[in-house]
């Protein structure tokens, strides 16, 4: 996207990146419509998981091969620990030789919330080791600050817990977020249920979204990546632009002068 | 002659039997992957990453918790 002809870059870290939609590639009903459903979202960045290859059916790296036009963000989802997040971040870095990571570290499985203790432990360990940790986190502005005092590449509260297609519920705590870190991106990680949930997100001034989900789950998923690329468009746009004051009392858009009978 | 002395190790949560001095490499290589051209896979031995490096001369020891893993679909 660019605005006034300018690119408008979303620079995480040394990253540089033209689209602020970052997709995720699980639940899809298949590849095809997985690959479809990535590019119709012009998505360039998009999350993968790191697990254990099937002994019986090492088909690990063949998944990669499908993303090769894409930029890998690997995850550390199911981590309930600090200890096994920093060693799946790890694990991630040698396989995809990458220094991104995004960081989970879960507190529960009904919830999905994060775990703010191991969450804030890994985030130091994995900064101190040279990672790019773009950290997962609950939708508490202090947390979040202290994730962005640590070093963190991005600060990515949830708008809801995964995979609950929620929207914003609390849309008070993530612009007060937004106002106290002004130096760190911030983008909204989870929760996403439809279109104006990613746009109100952009209003807010947030540097981007990353959902998976709202996609993958939608009944036409292609077409729903489309609506979301043009959602994170529209949104940013919107804060760019600067919307107008909110009024208690009604102003005519039409000139009073010149009306007949008067 | 003796038989080959083998020696049991879990791989990604499974016990296998394995040669003794077996290395990751070879293990890697059983698996149906190229150790030379790994990229995509990661091992860890007893919860430290083995970097790629030194797979040929990292033989596995008798209980060596081993996990190979792989970039996967995820959110």
């Amino acid at each position: 996207m660019t605005t006034n002809g300018r690119p408008d870059t979303l620079r995480i870290g040394d990253m540089a990146l033209s689209s602020r939609l970052i997709m995720g590639t699980s639940r899809y009903p298949n590849p095809r419509v997985m690959l479809d459903a990535l590019e119709a979202s012009g998505a360039e960045l998009v999350t993968v998981a790191i697990r254990r290859v099937n002994l019986q059916d090492a088909s690990g790296e063949r998944f990669l091969d499908l993303l090769k036009p894409y930029r890998c963000l690997p995850n550390t989802a199911g981590c309930y620990t600090a200890k096994e997040a920093v060693l799946v971040a790890q694990l991630a870095r040698e396989a995809l030789e990458t220094r991104l990571i995004k960081l989970e570290v879960i507190g529960d499985d009904e919830t999905l919330l994060p775990d703010v203790e191991q969450l804030l432990r890994a985030a130091k360990e994995l900064v101190d080791d040279g990672f790019s940790v773009m950290v997962y986190a609950n939708d508490d502005p202090i947390t979040c600050r202290k994730l962005a005092d640590l070093g963190c590449a991005a600060i990515m509260p949830l708008a809801a817990p995964i995979g609950s297609g929620q929207g914003l519920v609390n849309p008070y705590n993530l612009a007060l977020i937004r106002d106290m870190i002004q130096d760190t991106p911030l983008i909204v990680d989870a929760g996403i249920g439809t279109a104006s949930d990613a746009a109100r997100v952009m209003e807010l001034g947030y540097d981007g979204v990353l959902l998976n989900t709202a996609v993958s789950d939608a009944q036409h998923p292609v077409a729903m990546a489309a609506a979301m690329r043009r959602a994170v468009e529209a949104g940013r746009l919107a804060f760019l632009s600067g919307r107008m004051p909110r009024r208690t009392y009604a102003q005519a858009s039409s000139p009073m002068e010149g009306r007949i009978g008067k | 002659m003796a038989s080959e002395t083998r020696i049991d190790v879990s791989i990604n949560g499974e016990t296998r039997s394995v040669p003794a001095q077996a290395t990751v490499s070879a293990l890697v290589r059983e698996m149906g992957f190229d150790p030379a051209r790994a990229k995509g896979i990661a091992v860890a031995v007893n919860d430290a990453v083995a970097p790629k490096g030194t797979w040929d001369s990292h033989a596995v020891r008798f209980g060596d918790r081993i996990e190979v893993i792989a970039a996967q679909q995820g959110g």
